[in-house]
């Protein structure tokens, strides 16, 4: 295991673009752990007497309407969208599974109900279903894991049942069930484990999605409840006054781009890596 | 015809890959040669180096990983190992002068090119012949490897052929540009024993006639006995021994070409032989060996063997060659040893009555049955307790769906299956879950019916869970050490995973899998036809000890009749899902009734080029029907060589052809 790991980072050194979102990603983590020993200020702290001041030594990136610090923001912000990103991918990705290991094990009649269902999820853009699915529960942080989680469904069901009904196939699949072994069995114990390397895959590069989701969702206002820093939501805050400050709405905004990008690079660059085929070339 | 200079000669031949964390030492000092008209056969198991020779003469290795390290091949003037791979000289080479046929028929052809054009197009790039010119050569080829109806088949697709006739059309593309060299890397392994017979019948006419020389490659001592006229037995990227097929097979000279010898069952042995296989596995060639590289699974090494360096070939008679150091082997295969078989008339385990086994053929949006896919027709068969029942046939003949049948893995669509007096046909799948412990399997594919992501030790213990036979977590450690045991897997193994084992050994896993829950029946569908020979031994040797310690039953389906005849009790022959044959196997080998089996029997080279010339051929031709064809009358007539009229039209009725009752046809022309 221990030389796995060893064989997979340095594989990841030889590719220096996503070995370099792996360092972001990585610091955007330790960023988001540690985030209230960097900074002096707390996230809510409002000074209404250094409203939208400017770069200062106290204030690193000066401060926002309230005369709240936008650098200790944004730090907390890391922790929302990670949060909510990470839950939402749980979230989708346990009942995406479990749903696609379904309709793909047993077919027939489960997997035609699932498969309408899921067609149903696609009908709908996911933005839309997020916010319909926020504007119906109402804002709370669960709500909008929920939210996002919804329209990542899809395509966790899809892989899920494609790589099932390959792998169903298999002989020992059929050597289990001439052991004995019931569905559940089986299912658990051969199709998981080895139908489940693809879905790793769409959920680290699902996770850049999920960030820009919530973002959304909050910029719109039906993301996390306000007090509380999402970039998304101080994306919306600084865009009234974006002439005069234009520095509130393009810090969030940038934070969002470069996460986004380094999730979606290092997911790419994972299932490369992953992928026998492409492995030797390297 | 070794006065001729050679077509192709190639001296010191090495070849090794550079993997990114360790170097493989492919082919070391290879050398031989081939002369117009001659066939010559280079034999050995899988990652010996014979194809890696081939690929590197005719610079079609990928490289990297693949190194040609040093050594010549001259083919005519020509140093192919000197040109650069993608130079014009070896592009007119290949294909030109220098055909190859590949083991898989249906993906070496384009499947959105029509066969002719594929075959055209190499004629207009070789020989610079216009668009009507070219199309008359092909389909002048297409008669020459007999292919019917060669006008209209011209604009058919590869889809629409047979594998059989599909390497006729590789064969016909081979000889597009009338080549000096033809290379047959495996190209009958993926076929039927009558197929293949016909094919290399036809390479060997081709061979004589037009005086090209061919190599065939192959792993089947039997292919080489009968048509090769020189041989080489390669091992560990050397050659190990070479000389003329009359040479090598009655006069070995090398300790592994006995132990090859010893290890393949022969239709002509005697059924009491036990065979000898070669212990371990080929080494994995991560560095040059030091000694003869055969040293630590020989079982007949002497002092000499000891001394470093690389065994060097030396001539033992004129033309036969060999890199063996022990200059007074033993050659009797037999090493005196014999099989005691328990013969007698034992219970009934598992009959089969009249079971059939029919899929329908759905189609359009109504998914209306259009058809059937008739896989068993009419199977009748009696397993008894102890013994082993071969069931033999080519592929798409219904084997594996009878077995699987018997399984209850499907439900037959007529017939009875009684196992143990219990009528279990209608059973449901609870209920035939508590009888999943008595009936077991043994997959073909050792690499696919082993989970990639279970250890070892839980792979063999699953059943033991599932069915709860033992009570604490000792008992099942227990267990599952005893059945490691019983199939010599070392107990370190029981936490490894499978992609860490060799094909004997995940076998053998598969085989202690199925004895987890003490089974009556074991089902053994083609258990050793993806080993090596030398393996394939150990496996069948292990079968019929268990088989004597443990008392099973067998039903063991295979391809290969010298296998079957070596392991069964009695066979039963199956043609297009109807059995043809049956009876005790000694009955039906030695007096085949039905024209099917003794076509199969002759189509069967045996590896003593002396028996095999003597011997009378029953060629078939044609290929097997599809099973959704529906055929009036007997299964058999469409290539029945003794077929009449009344063959069409009456479907036979099994009969005995003895008077003890041992031995059943159904033949319209067998007289009781």
């Amino acid at each position: 295991m221990k030389k796995r790991a060893g064989e997979f980072l340095s594989l990841m050194y030889a590719r220096k673009l996503v070995f370099a979102c792996f360092v972001v990603i990585l610091l955007i983590v330790l960023i988001a752990i540690f985030a209230p020993f960097l900074t002096r200020h707390g996230p809510y702290d409002i000074d209404l007497k250094n409203r939208l001041a400017g770069c200062t030594a106290d204030h690193l990136l000066g401060t926002d309407n309230q005369g709240r610090d936008l650098l200790t923001r944004m730090f907390y912000g890391t922790r929302s969208a990670l949060l909510i990103a990470a839950a939402s991918i749980v979230v989708g990705g346990a009942i995406g599974v479990f749903l696609g290991m379904v309709a793909g094990y047993f077919g027939n009649w489960a997997d035609y109900l699932i498969m309408r269902f899921t067609e149903t999820l696609l009908a709908v853009p996911g933005i839309v279903l997020s916010m319909a699915v926020m504007l119906v529960l109402g804002q709370s942080t669960w709500n909008l894991v929920f939210a996002i989680a919804i329209s990542t469904i899809p395509t966790y069901i899809r892989v899920m049942r494609s790589q099932v009904m390959s792998v169903k196939t298999a002989d020992y699949i059929a050597s289990c069930r001439i052991q004995g072994g019931t569905d559940w069995h089986i299912m658990a114990r051969h199709v998981l484990p080895n139908a489940i390397s693809p879905i790793i895959v769409t959920a680290t590069m699902n996770i850049g999605n999920s960030i820009l989701s919530e973002a959304t969702l909050s910029f719109l206002g039906l993301g996390i409840p306000v007090p509380q820093a999402a970039w998304g939501s101080m994306v919306s805050e600084g865009f009234a006054i974006l002439r005069s400050n234009p520095r509130l709405s393009i810090v969030p905004g940038c934070a969002i781009l470069i996460v986004v990008l380094a999730f979606n690079i290092f997911g790419d660059g994972i299932r490369d890596i992953l992928d026998p085929r492409i492995k030797n070339n390297i | 015809m070794s006065e001729n200079k050679p077509v192709l000669e190639v001296r010191d031949l090495c070849t090794e890959f550079n993997l990114r964390n360790r170097n493989v030492y492919a082919v070391n000092g290879v050398s031989f040669q081939v002369s117009a008209g001659e066939i010559v056969g280079i034999v050995g198991e899988s990652g010996c180096g014979k194809s890696v020779t081939c690929m590197s003469v005719m610079r079609l290795l990928a490289s990297p990983p693949g190194n040609i390290k040093g050594g010549c091949a001259m083919f005519r003037d020509v140093d192919t190992l000197k040109e650069e791979a993608d130079s014009q000289t070896m592009r007119n080479l290949r294909g030109g002068k220098i055909a190859m046929i590949f083991q898989e028929p249906m993906t070496s052809l384009n499947p959105v090119l029509t066969v002719g054009e594929q075959i055209s197009e190499s004629i207009r790039l070789h020989l610079k012949m216009n668009k009507q010119e070219a199309k008359k050569r092909v389909i002048e080829l297409f008669k020459q490897v007999r292919i019917p109806d060669a006008e209209q088949r011209y604009d058919a697709y590869p889809h629409q052929f047979s594998g059989g006739m599909c390497q006729r059309i590789m064969i016909a593309m081979a000889l597009a540009c009338d080549p000096e060299l033809i290379i047959a890397d495996e190209a009958t392994t993926a076929l039927d024993v009558t197929i293949q017979a016909q094919i290399l019948g036809l390479l060997y006419e081709i061979a004589k006639e037009r005086k090209v020389a061919i190599i065939i490659i192959t792993h089947n001592l039997g292919i080489i006995a009968r048509y090769a006229d020189r041989i080489y037995v390669l091992y560990a990227g050397r050659v190990c021994e070479a000389g003329t097929a009359g040479q090598i097979f009655k006069n070995p000279g090398h300790a592994y070409t006995v132990g090859l010898l010893g290890a393949v069952p022969r239709l002509d042995d005697d059924r009491e032989r036990a065979l000898v296989p070669i212990e371990g596995t080929p080494p994995s060639l991560e560095s040059v060996p030091e000694k003869c590289p055969f040293y630590p699974r020989c079982r007949q090494r002497v002092a000499a063997c000891e001394e470093p360096g690389l065994p060097q070939l030396y001539e033992i008679e004129p033309g036969h060659l060999t890199a063996c150091k022990n200059n007074s082997l033993n050659r009797d295969v037999n090493e005196g040893k014999s099989l005691e078989r328990v013969r007698s008339k034992a219970e009934v385990l598992m009959s089969v009555e009249d079971v059939s086994m029919r899929f329908p053929i759905c189609r359009g949006i109504l998914r209306r049955k259009v058809g059937e896919v008739k896989a068993v027709e009419h199977v009748s068969l009696e397993l008894r307790k102890g013994m082993t029942l071969g069931l033999v046939g080519e592929s798409g003949c219904g084997k594996t769906t009878l077995a699987k049948t018997l399984l209850r893995l499907y439900k037959p669509t007529g017939g009875r299956i009684v196992f143990q007096g219990k009528d279990i046909t209608n059973y449901t799948s609870s209920q035939m879950r508590s009888l999943r412990q008595d009936i077991q399997f043994i997959f073909q594919d050792p690499f696919g019916s082993l989970d990639p992501r279970q250890a070892i030790g839980d792979i063999v213990g699953e059943s033991l869970r599932i069915h709860h036979l033992v009570k604490t977590e000792k008992e099942y450690e227990e267990r599952v050490h005893e059945l490691m045991d019983i199939v010599s897997i070392p107990w370190a193994f029981a936490r490894r995973y499978p992609h860490e084992l060799s094909g004997g050994q995940r076998q053998r896993v598969g085989i202690a899998r199925a004895l987890a829950c003490s089974p009556k029946i074991i089902l053994c569908d083609e258990p050793v036809s993806a080993l090596d020979v030398s393996v394939q031994a150990q496996v069948l040797n292990l079968l019929e000890r268990l088989q004597r310690e443990l008392g099973l039953s067998y039903i063991f389906i295979a391809h290969d009749l010298s296998v079957i005849r070596h392991i069964s009790d009695e066979i039963a022959v199956m043609y297009l899902g109807h059995i043809v044959e049956q009876g005790s196997c000694i009955e039906v080998y030695n007096h085949p009734a039905h024209p099917y089996t003794r076509s199969l029997l002759s189509a069967i080279p045996i590896p003593d080029p002396e028996t095999e010339r003597a011997r009378k051929r029953l060629l078939l031709h044609g290929d097997i029907p599809s099973v959704t064809e529906q055929i009036s009358g007997c299964c058999f007539h469409t290539r029945c060589p003794m077929a009449r009229p009344e063959c069409a039209e009456n479907t036979p009725k099994p009969v005995w052809v003895n008077e003890e009752r041992t031995h059943q046809v159904s033949c319209l022309l067998a007289r009781p």
